[in-house]
């Protein structure tokens, strides 16, 4: 039987009783109405609701019959606090009870109306209390990976801290994790659904040594650990809060009702007041929600743990060049452990070595998704060597950064700018939705990893044109610098529109591109070459739709004040009047604090017979 | 269509704990002590997405989590429960776990030791036991995890200062 249908049935079968129940549960009612808890901040947090977006009325987020006592429980936050009074006051006993069922519900109507219920015994309720053991609750937040769309803005999920918890014993702690109960395996239904709210969100338990897996080891996810300050009280409210939830249906959707603004909601529930859902009414970025709950002041510290590829990375620059080399011939198999290139090293560099040689090898085989029999064997063997070694050691693990994810610049920005386009002067207006642009200021944020979304620019030009110079529906790139033992591919994907320089004209054409190449470290940035491909499509073209082929290459760069990148890109064009075009462009950002930056752009572009260069500068607030 | 029913079964019975759904014991295979899902080593490498995908979806409120502390995994209801919550977590962590074992130290091996209950004095010489037999522990690729929990146990119960960990 499906879950509305039992709790359906369950309920009527309660509400005989209920009208039995009534007359004790009368007095207290009217006292509730005469305090108006119905619309209490406590109680609209427990129910979920939320004030509609036309008119004055409420409705929950909750898409399950089963979580609400009156009929019309969804849209009326009254009815449904009568309700639940005069089922906690009707008689019966055990897990259907409604005192064993909506704990949290129970503990804030007893604090508020001071009244007592007998003594139930909650079977499954103790259960789960004493299976989650929580004393102390963390925020985990495993930060965005950039080769999964669906993860590129970060995940946020709850863990259950125990008395006394040490850093090793966290691993043994459950996590509260709200996310999309997916049933389909086609990622086009599966961005579809996600989209528009097809997928039922639930509330999943899990030891915490299973999501570490799962981001750390398998998705390259560093993660940071927000140890937040609720009282024993809060967590008590907090842990019954999510027993009430733990069978119930909201219907999820990955922009507005996601994972974290569920636990925006939990956390509501824990400590009055907070109201952090009030903050997030249609869109709630995890990194956001970061922000908002240390603004909150619910963070007592923090921890970081870096992911698999991290510590590999760092791993590798603590070994010599000639270590180096060794590591990756003992992770091909080209050399084996018991070669005496590896075992006339001392046997502290013998076990970095054999270490960073294994770790390497598992990189690889999650990365690239390999077989278990190509990698099983040859992983063992280097095991083995390094436990025949007694020494401990000498790795040093990555340090943290010294910005955390939560504290880089919001993610929309607006700017104000000017210039000069082909000796014509104009003045900008820029907006941008989210995210992060390679120059925007770094700190807290991924190097050369970009999303921009809806992200455009109007221009006025001095001969009173007023032209929509750029716009944006989605601009991704990945920017992966190859190491000797990472080596993934930088891509990027954009949709949007932009002008091209024609002979005599400059027009609007929407437009669809991809690059794929490689990128390197170069001198503390990352330089890139990559294939390009673009169709534009546009009543501009002659021919409707053209398709453009060529390469980009460039240099992302840290320094004078802030960050910078130098951008080559040419496209030849294959329909139609046949030519190759391209640009060179140079943009510098100096960081005038964490929300604000000034930048100065420089280009030069070749169209069709005609060239043109543009100077400008616009100031840029990220809000 | 199976996810599916098995989703409602999930969301219909809010503790099923005590009605352990029908695949966790079926489906995988049981170890030595029938308990358990007795994982390869390096177990999870092939086809990660889907493996992943499996994980995070289809188990959010699976057995094998709460299996851990009340033991519906169908183990010998005789053993005690830190020796099948040691069994459960090795299968859980299976790569990291051997990888800490090699290298004498680390967070899941610690785990390891909380879950079995080892005191912090004793757990120098619980690591290194383990690591200095980690060729019996880890004999070839194929091992599982079942058989390097029964090992374990067997190193513990001939180890006079460990054997009382033994379960």
């Amino acid at each position: 039987m499906s879950a509305p249908a039992r709790w359906l049935l369950c309920v009527c079968l309660l509400l005989p009783t209920v009208a039995g129940a009534l007359p004790e549960a009368r007095p207290l009612q009217e006292r509730a109405e005469r305090l108006d808890l119905a619309h209490d901040e406590a109680w609209l947090a427990l129910g979920h609701y939320r004030r509609n977006w036309l008119g004055a009325g409420y409705a929950s987020d909750a898409d399950d019959p089963g979580f609400f006592l009156a009929a019309q429980g969804k849209a009326d936050p009254a009815a449904e606090l009568n309700a639940t009074l005069a089922a906690l006051l009707s008689p019966g006993s055990g897990d259907r009870h409604p005192q064993c069922r909506f704990p949290a519900r129970a503990r804030w109507l007893q604090q508020r109306l001071h009244f007592d219920l007998p003594e139930r015994r909650c079977k499954a309720l103790a259960e789960w209390r004493s299976t989650l053991k929580a004393h102390e609750v963390s925020l985990i937040f495993p930060t965005a990976y950039l080769n999964s769309p669906s993860s590129m803005f970060g995940h946020t999920f709850l863990r259950l801290d125990r008395e006394g918890q040490t850093d090793s014993s966290a691993l043994l702690a459950y996590t509260l994790n709200y996310a999309a109960e997916a049933v389909d395996e086609n990622e086009l239904f599966y961005a579809y659904r996600g989209l528009f709210g097809g997928y039922p969100g639930v509330l999943g338990v899990r030891p915490y040594y299973d999501k570490i897996k799962e981001y750390r080891d398998f998705e390259n996810r560093d993660i940071w650990e927000y140890r937040l300050n609720l009282s024993p009280a809060e967590v008590a409210q907090l842990v019954d809060h999510s027993f009430e939830l733990q069978p119930v249906r909201f219907d999820y959707y990955f922009i507005g009702e996601n994972c974290s603004y569920r636990l925006l909601a939990l956390l509501d529930v824990a400590r009055t007041g907070l109201r952090l859902r009030a903050e997030f009414p249609w869109r709630a970025i995890p990194a956001d929600t970061v922000r908002a709950i240390v603004a909150a002041k619910l963070v007592a510290d923090t921890r970081y743990r870096p992911s698999a590829a991290t510590v590999l990375t760092a791993h590798a620059d603590q070994l010599g060049n000639a270590e180096r080399r060794l590591a990756k011939r003992l992770k091909h198999g080209d050399t084996s452990p018991d070669d005496t290139e590896l075992t006339r090293l001392a046997p502290m560099r013998q076990a970095a070595v054999l270490e960073t040689a294994y770790e390497s090898e598992r990189f690889r085989a999650l990365d690239d998704k390999l077989e278990r029999d190509a990698t099983a064997k040859s992983s063992l063997a280097l095991l083995r060597a390094r436990s025949r070694i007694a020494a401990a050691s000498p790795l040093k693990a990555p340090q943290a950064p010294a910005v955390r994810d939560d504290q880089g610049h919001k993610p929309a920005a607006f700017g104000l700018g000017a210039g000069f386009y082909d000796h014509r002067a104009y003045g900008e207006i820029r907006l941008r939705s989210a995210y992060h642009e390679l120059t925007d200021p770094w700190p807290g944020y991924r190097p050369g990893a970009q999303i921009a979304l809806l992200d455009g620019s109007l221009r006025y030009y001095e001969d009173n044109r007023l032209q929509l110079e750029r716009l944006d529906a989605v601009n991704i790139r990945s920017l992966s610098p190859r190491s000797e033992f990472i080596q993934p591919l930088s891509w990027s994907i954009g949709l949007g529109a932009y002008r091209r320089l024609m002979r005599d004209s400059r027009p609007l054409l929407g437009s669809l591109s991809g690059e794929v190449g490689w990128s390197y470290p170069l001198a503390g940035g990352i330089a890139y070459a990559m294939a390009g491909a673009r169709l534009d499509a546009g009543g501009g073209l002659e021919s409707g739709a053209q398709i453009g082929l060529g390469p980009r290459a460039g240099w992302l760069y840290r320094g004078l004040g802030g960050q910078g990148m130098a951008a080559f890109e040419l496209d030849c064009y294959l329909i139609g009047s046949a030519y190759c075009g391209g640009k060179l462009s140079l943009r510098h950002a100096i960081n005038l604090g964490r929300d604000l930056a000034l930048s100065f752009s420089l280009s030069r572009e070749q169209g069709q017979d005609r060239s043109a260069s543009e100077v400008g500068f616009s100031l840029m607030r990220y809000f | 269509m199976q996810k599916l029913a098995f989703a409602s079964l999930m969301l219909a019975a809010p503790l099923l704990v005590n009605a352990a759904p029908p695949q966790s014991t079926s489906n995988r295979g049981d170890g030595a002590g029938g308990c358990g899902w007795g994982s390869l080593l390096f177990d999870g490498n092939s086809g990660v997405g889907a493996h992943i995908f499996a994980m995070t979806t289809n188990g959010s409120f699976g057995n094998a989590t709460f299996g851990m502390s009340s033991g519906t995994l169908g183990c010998d209801p005789s053993q005690p429960i830190r020796y099948k919550g040691g069994r459960v977590y090795i299968s859980a962590n299976m790569t990291k776990l051997a990888e800490d074992i090699a290298r004498g130290e680390g967070e899941t091996l610690d785990g390891l030791s909380e879950v079995m209950g080892v005191a912090a004095a004793d757990r120098p010489a619980f690591n290194a036991l383990a690591k200095s037999h980690f060729d019996r522990l880890y004999p070839n690729e194929a091992v599982t995890s079942d058989q390097v929990m029964d090992t374990l146990q067997a190193l513990l119960k001939a180890d006079p200062a460990l054997s009382k960990y033994a379960g």
